[in-house]
């Protein structure tokens, strides 16, 4: 395992930002120029340009045209505006073509039609630590657990997100993500391996009494506060945190005078998750799908992610070579299963090793 | 005896693969195609090449503006006048303004003596997308 730390490292400095990354689309194109006085040179700079011009295309062209026909007079006026942008290219293929020079390119460019919650992204779910003030603990404490456990089920189902509970771990430290802590053992032992391209919860769960006192009156409210931390496995960057907490009343006393009312209060987190699950739902939904290349061989590339993520036969995933700069392999899904994919290489370069991150492209 | 067998069973193998072809084929929903045509003798170039990929370049915009129409529709403007039973001026407009995404060609063909005829096309989903956006005029 310890073999995917320098490319998931290398990984971490050579990609940008998911933001950056977010709404990538595959396109390629081809270019023609006639080549004048044998300058090859020239043609091959057109045939580029215009190759780059047609990829861009398919990124958004936006037409206006007009037709008229006055008193049997036929008038046709027409214009194409091309407004795209290519992150990246490679040309494929080249060459001589009938006195031409052509040139066909693949590329990345930019997409501003991200699908939200088309896919779902793992979230692995990691301890949350109750602290429930004293001599408000025995039946609140009991409370809160099981308020914990049904929270932690209702997160599951989530739309944007799938949850893999490993509440028994704790958070996820810089170097459990490299597979050299002490808890990867646990991880392993009790499958609970930390999903690499995808986000981890954890947190804590505070209960406290608070008094409200008033000239004659002695208030005290029950207070819980759920703050969840958001990490991003893939960087090991805190990319959220959601705090929720709420208030219920729990001694109403009038100085002097006996207990004017008490109540066992019931501690009831479930609005605590419902708010936290849609700031989940909000931080998640738009974020880009990405998946660790598991094996990669012959019979194909084995990706992290499955039906359960959102990943359908078809899909292109984009994958940056570890060991070149700027290349970058395209792979389509053959084969989904529920929690992996099989996808085949577009392009015979560059070579792409287990423990490479991939991208969901439209 | 054995040939006509043989036959018989290579005429059946072969009728089943084509039920089959036309089931996969029509799970798929059909893309939007546009056909351009352009003529290389009136473009601007210095020599014949130049003109033909010129009028390739005219030919798809040709295509990309018909598939607009066909992704977006096209607004008809007409005023026909008629004068004492008699026909005075008419007067036909149609206009078309969209994005189109994801366009690519599916064929370049030298028809008749001197005119190219390009076949784009655009996948269904990206139709579906593109009439989902909100649509905006610009410049």
């Amino acid at each position: 395992m310890q073999k995917y730390f320098a490319p998931i490292l290398a990984l971490v400095i050579a990609l940008p930002t998911d933001e950056a990354w977010a709404g990538l689309r595959y396109v390629s194109g081809e270019g023609r120029a006639v080549i004048t006085g044998n300058d090859v040179t020239q043609a091959r700079k057109s045939a580029l340009a215009d190759a780059i011009y047609e990829a861009a295309a398919q990124l958004g062209t936006k037409i206006k045209g007009a037709s008229q026909l006055n008193n049997g007079v036929f008038k046709d006026e027409h214009s194409i505006l091309v407004d795209g942008h290519i992150r990246q290219h490679q040309i494929v293929a080249e060459g001589r073509e009938n006195g031409a020079y052509f040139v066909k390119i693949d590329g990345i460019g930019d997409s501003d039609d991200t699908e939200c919650s088309a896919s779902r992204v793992d979230l692995d779910m990691r301890k949350v630590r109750i602290q429930v003030a004293k001599g408000i603990t025995g039946y609140n404490y009991n409370a809160v657990v099981a308020g914990l456990r049904h929270g932690i089920d209702y997160l599951g189902e989530g739309d944007s997100f799938r949850v893999a509970d490993q509440s028994h771990l704790p958070a996820i430290s810089g170097a459990e993500r490299n597979n050299n802590s002490t808890y990867d053992y646990m991880a392993q032992f009790t499958n609970s391996v930390p999903s690499l391209s995808g986000y981890s919860l954890s947190g804590d769960i505070l209960v406290e009494r608070i008094r409200n006192d008033g000239l004659l009156t002695s208030a005290t409210d029950i207070q819980a506060t759920l703050s969840l931390k958001l990490y991003d496995n893939f960087t090991g960057s805190q990319i959220g945190l959601i705090r929720k907490s709420l208030t219920q009343a729990d001694r109403r006393t009038i100085y002097g005078i006996a207990e004017a009312w008490q109540q066992q209060p019931h501690i009831d987190l479930h609005p605590l998750f419902e708010q936290a699950r849609a700031e989940l739902e909000q931080k998640l939904a738009c974020q880009p799908l990405r998946a660790a290349v598991m094996e990669a061989g012959p019979s194909g590339i084995m990706l992290s992610v499955g039906a359960e993520n959102g990943v359908n036969e078809g899909d292109y995933f984009l994958l940056t070579s570890t060991a070149a700069k700027n290349q970058w392999q395209i792979v389509q899904v053959e084969t989904v299963n529920p929690r992996q994919a099989m996808a085949r290489t577009l392009k015979p370069t560059p070579k792409i090793v287990a423990g490479t991150t991939a991208l969901l492209m439209r | 005896m054995l040939k006509a067998m043989g036959a018989s069973v290579v005429t059946l193998v072969l009728t089943g693969c084509a039920g089959l072809s036309e089931v996969t084929q029509s799970a798929q929903p059909t893309p939007y195609r546009a056909i351009g045509y352009a003529a290389w003798s009136i473009q601007p170039g210095s020599n014949p090449k130049q003109k033909q990929l010129m009028a390739i370049k005219a030919a798809k915009t040709e295509a990309m503006r018909d598939l607009a129409e066909k992704i977006h529709g096209a607004m008809i403007n007409g005023r026909a006048i008629v004068v004492a039973h008699k026909g005075d001026s008419d007067f036909v407009q149609s206009s078309v303004e969209g994005l189109v995404r994801g366009a690519r060609v599916v064929s370049i063909i030298p028809v008749a003596q001197d005119s190219y005829e390009v076949t784009l096309e655009v996948d269904a989903d990206e139709v579906q997308a593109l009439r989902s956006m909100p649509q905006k005029t610009f410049r």
